[in-house]
């Protein structure tokens, strides 16, 4: 097994659990659970309370998130919110407050980072004041828990009556650019889920969306990836956790079975914060985006008839993908699903639910499988499976693609993406494996047509899938791949020219920067006498030129260079075999 | 020798020194310790006798007749390699990364087609090794099929490694016999992308050291009386590094170090701590080792001092001693000239502690700059690859522990402001990735070539007598 740790720090000098326990204590002994509008308001003490008292009489809770960036637009937004939807017969329940990434960190080091567009709190009184707008519920999940700064911002939350917050999976996926704090990140989180766990109520909150969830290909290790955060928090740290999602599906029946999944492994009934939108499906035409609305909030809240787990139903407003919603843009949407919740309850009885039911064994029994392999896989690696730090900081050096690799529960197949075939692929892998099985449709016999010929991959940025298919045509194909990974650079690309003597290169890019890096790598090329290599560049072939916001096609511009920018997914064999004929078959070297 | 003895003698050979250890592993600690002015040069057994006499007077005749002698050695300039790979930042720098943590000192590298110049220039060093690498495994063939003709066709007549494209070592093994040179093949150093696998290498250089060393002139006489020629003095180094830095099963080490050995005739610096990625960055070229050293030629303390005080400037030592050019030109032709000669009057101390600090600042600066892409690694922002920073080599950002060894930093005075000089300045080089702050040490019984021999034989005794050695500075 060769798993490449990628270790931001020494895991094994982290403190003992003794220790981080006798801080827990301390900080816990200090800490209050502030009263919010909202706890007033239904006499509970907590979010969780509120939420088991709404199971049982059978409400269905309702969230928005909203990111204001004034604390005065906030206040008043959110007051004319509540008020305008008290008056038109809705109501809403909670609400996700937006920070500013600024806030992740200690105030020692903010200085070091360009404050964004979210909230910013300087004082206990700011903190305390966000209960106190209305009775909404405030939930607090960015930037919280999971970042540097996790441990004063968890007790400043709790303090001011937040009693659900997040985000275990930014603790996988956020990074504070300029900033190095990793160690610091892992104990303050993990005396942030401590100090939770100190308190009945509280709700631990991870947005898969945000962490390995969007990584993952197969929806069975996303499973079995919730085991490992639920074990990490629930079983090590004693608090109590839920899930969150929301882009990770499309199709309105996987998001009923994946929340049933998550909730099989729910020993402590902690009731769930909510359940996202699926904003993949918005664009710019509002109409249909109210389509989308009515179809996730619908499943949502048929879910929620069914087996009921307190995760609230969004409202995403239409206008969220073109900018930042206004209130009465957020009214809208939920007097929208207020009708969806309505019906839901005409429509739960006829769900075929032992299908659901058999679609969420498969999740959790494969589930398990992934969380039982990557268990003894961190053991093998020497780690120590009951430190929490330990094991979050080694889960994070190793990466969701290793994880997958390595662990996954799909069968081994040489041509599949990570060299398995999901169970249950992803929304976004199964809309990949479509244009795959097009793509080989329409490629023909090319089996053997690159026996021998050597081929260097990468990508210019963080996405894989283009490269991934390349790699699999290429595979079936029986040639040689030499795979960079993302990010490549144009230095790297020459050096592995050198030592691979490929001819040809295939470059997958979606950041829009095609010219800059097609000049670069071509100049590279030629000062080292590498100049008749074939380059293939696919994906987005745009840049933004001269300044302008707006990236614009550059495909003739990188054919003038000698690129191959046909971007014909089809077509890149017979290309590739082309430039190995046309040169003899032999080394370009 | 006797396996229960609870005394071993550790000897090494320098190009200064003969130098002494005798470990006591019941107290885990030194017992004894001497260095005397090296007689490699004429009879090494002079230095050796006058080591063990000294041992034979801390622990007695019977003890030390029954302790284990082992031995490392650097002299005659230490195992002087040259390195052959295809590009510079993969097989090439895997290979340097091998022949240095092997304890060898690198005199020319190549790249690419190997030319007719790059053969005269080989042939006309006086290289000991040569390792030959490039390709991954299915990758170039036919660069490394140029290479092994032109090795064969030479003159070169040292041993050649070659740890290349598996697929053409049957070819490059034909070529190399009919050119009738001496040649092993072991496993590709650079095996796919992202690997690295230089143990085979490694362990190959030190065996053709040893073999080499025992026939050795001057050395050859000694072999009867040592138990055992261990390994080269900078590899016994590094690995007493290594086991400082990560303790045994029973005693917790140090962490992540970088230990700065100034040397007779090199300065090493060595670094031990897993590669990490600077601030996320994507890291690029060969896979950089947990146990990293790198020798900076030319920079060690008596043979070049010429060269050094050519450096620091004539003008700068002057005014930094408050001596006539006249009489530092004096005393530095006499150190040239004669290699064994120390640093007696307060003058001559004035000059040696000048030459420390300023192979020490010279030493800094190449690590900043230069070895900014040799050992310490680098952060890139490529504008063409997106907002990401690209990383290469290794960061050592993390590192809280220098620790200073080798006899100019030991005996000279002012190691702190020596040691300083690998710390970064945040504004000044900010992609460099050296620690900005650090906690210093000194190897005050100057007892790490000895950890690393002991290590052989009691890793806690080894770990112990290292830690007993530290000194806070």
């Amino acid at each position: 097994m060769k798993i490449v740790m990628n270790k931001r720090f020494e895991y094994k000098d982290l403190p003992d659990m003794k220790e981080i326990w006798s801080q827990v204590d301390k900080i816990a002994a200090q800490t209050t659970i502030g009263e919010t509008l909202f706890f007033k308001k239904h006499g509970v003490k907590s979010e969780a309370e509120f939420k088991r008292k709404a199971i049982s009489e059978g409400y269905i809770s309702k969230h928005s998130h909203i990111g204001w960036n004034s604390w005065d637009e906030t206040a008043r937004n959110v007051e004319y919110i509540y008020n305008e939807l008290e008056r038109r017969g809705s109501y809403i329940t909670r609400m996700g407050f937006i920070f500013d990434w600024i806030m992740g960190v200690p105030e020692e080091h903010r200085s070091k980072l360009q404050p964004g567009t979210g909230l910013i709190f300087k004082s206990p009184d700011e903190w305390k004041a966000i209960g106190q707008i209305a009775p909404i519920q405030p939930h607090m999940s960015d930037h919280m828990i999971g970042c540097p700064n996790a441990i004063e911002n968890a007790r400043l939350a709790l303090e001011a009556g937040v009693t659900s917050l997040g985000n275990v999976s930014h603790y996988f996926t956020y990074e504070y650019p300029g900033i190095e704090l990793e160690r610091e990140r892992t104990v303050n989180s993990l005396l942030g889920f401590g100090l939770m766990g100190k308190f009945d109520g509280t709700i631990v909150h991870s947005n898969l969306d945000d962490g390995y969830g969007n990584q993952f290909h197969d929806l069975v290790n996303l499973t079995g990836w919730t085991m490992i955060e639920r074990y990490l928090v629930e079983e090590l740290l004693g608090a109590s956790m839920t899930f969150s999602y929301g882009n990770l599906f499309s199709d309105p029946i996987s998001r009923i079975v994946f929340n049933m999944a998550c909730d099989a492994t729910n020993k402590k009934n902690t009731p769930g914060t909510m359940t996202f939108g699926n904003t993949i499906d918005y664009g710019t035409d509002f109409s249909r985006n109210y389509g989308a609305l009515c179809s996730f909030s619908q499943a949502d809240a048929i879910c929620q008839r069914h087996k009921p787990t307190g995760h609230a139903v969004a409202s995403v407003p239409v206008s969220e993908a073109c900018r930042v919603p206004t209130a009465d843009e957020i009214i809208e949407g939920h007097l929208c699903i207020d009708v969806m919740i309505e019906k839901s309850k005409l429509l739960e009885p006829f769900i075929d639910w032992s299908k659901v039911e058999a679609e969420r064994d498969i999740l959790v029994s494969c589930g398990r499988v992934f969380f039982e392999r990557v268990m003894n896989g961190l053991d093998d690696l020497g780690v120590d499976v009951r430190h929490p730090g330990e094991v979050f900081a080694a889960l994070k050096a190793i990466g969701a693609e290793q994880l997958e690799i390595h662990f996954g529960v799909g069968r081994s197949e040489k041509a599949a993406m990570r060299g398995r075939e999901p169970v249950k692929p992803t929304d976004i892998v199964k809309t990949l494996q479509e244009k795959q099985s097009r793509v080989f449709a329409g490629a023909g016999n090319i089996a053997k047509r690159l026996e021998g010929k050597r081929v260097i991959l990468g990508s210019t940025d963080i996405h894989e899938y283009g490269k991934e298919m390349v790699k699999s045509l290429c595979s079936v194909a029986g040639a040689d791949i030499f795979d960079l990974g993302t990010y490549v650079t144009p230095r790297e690309i020459v050096e592995n020219i050198l030592e691979t003597e490929s001819r040809v290169v295939v470059i997958s890019t979606y950041n829009g920067i095609a010219l800059s890096f097609a000049r670069d790598l071509m100049e590279r090329l030629n000062e080292n006498g590498l100049g008749d290599t074939l380059i293939i560049m696919g994906g987005l072939l745009n840049e933004n030129m001269d300044g302008s916001q707006l990236a614009v096609d550059v495909t003739e511009d990188l054919r003038a260079l000698g690129v191959n920018a046909d971007n014909v997914m089809e077509q890149i064999v017979p290309a590739i075999a082309g430039a190995y004929e046309a040169g003899g078959g032999e080394g370009v070297l | 020798m006797n396996q229960n003895s609870r005394y071993v003698i550790l000897t090494d050979f320098g190009s200064t020194y003969t130098k002494v250890a005798v470990a006591d592993l019941q107290e885990k600690r030194i017992a004894a310790a001497d260095r005397f002015p090296s007689t490699v040069a004429t009879d090494a057994r002079i230095g050796l006798q006058q080591c063990f006499d000294a041992a034979c007077q801390a622990i007695g005749k019977g003890e030390f007749e029954q302790a284990l002698k082992l031995s490392s050695s650097s002299a005659a300039g230490g195992l002087r390699m040259g390195v052959v790979g295809i590009s510079s930042m993969l097989s090439l720098q895997a290979g340097r990364n091998a022949a240095f943590g092997a304890g060898a000192k690198i005199l020319r590298t190549c790249t690419g087609k190997m030319t007719e110049a790059d053969m005269e220039e080989l042939c006309a060093l006086p290289l000991e090794i040569l390792l030959f690498c490039g390709g991954y495994e299915r990758g170039n063939s036919s660069v490394l099929l140029h290479n092994a003709r032109m090795l064969a066709d030479s003159t070169l007549h040292i041993p050649i490694i070659y740890a290349g494209n598996s697929a053409v070592a049957p070819d490059v093994r034909r070529i190399l016999t009919l050119g009738r040179k001496e040649f092993y093949v072991v496993r590709n150093i650079i095996p796919e992308v992202g690997m690295l696998d230089s143990g085979p290498v490694e362990s190959i250089i030190r065996d053709v050291f040893l073999k080499r060393i025992i026939n050795m002139k001057g050395l050859d006489k000694v072999a009867g009386m040592l138990d055992k020629m261990v390994m080269p003095t900078p590899a016994a180094v590094l690995r007493a590094g290594e086991l400082l830095a990560a303790g045994t099963p029973d005693q917790e080490g140090v962490g992540d170090l970088m230990i700065v050995d100034v040397g007779g005739a090199t300065t090493d610096i060595h670094s031990y701590a897993e590669q990490t990625p600077y601030e996320g960055a994507k890291i690029v070229g060969a896979a950089e080792p947990y146990t990293k050293r790198t020798v900076e030629g030319d920079l060690g303390m008596r043979e070049s001092s010429g060269s050094l005080c050519a450096e620091i400037g004539m003008e700068r030592m002057c005014r930094d001693a408050g001596l006539k050019e006249a009489e530092i030109s004096r005393i530095i032709g006499r150190w040239v000239t004669e290699k064994y000669v120390l640093a007696q009057t307060e003058d001559e101390r004035k000059i040696d502690r000048l030459l420390a600090a300023g192979a020490a600042r010279i030493s800094a600066r190449r690590a900043a700059r230069i070895s900014a892409r040799r050992h310490a690694g680098r952060i890139e922002r490529i504008a063409s690859a997106g907002v990401k920073t690209v990383q290469q080599g290794k960061n050592l950002t993390g590192v809280r522990t220098v620790v200073g060894t080798g006899g100019p930093l030991i005996f000279g005075g002012s190691p702190r402001e020596i040691l300083s000089g690998v710390l970064r300045s945040p504004s000044g080089e900010p992609d460099i990735l050296l620690p900005e702050e650090s906690d210093f040490y000194l190897d005050r019984d100057y007892v790490f070539f000895a950890g690393g021999l002991l290590r052989e034989v009691d890793e806690d005794a080894a770990l112990s007598l290292m830690k007993n050695s530290l000194e806070k500075i």
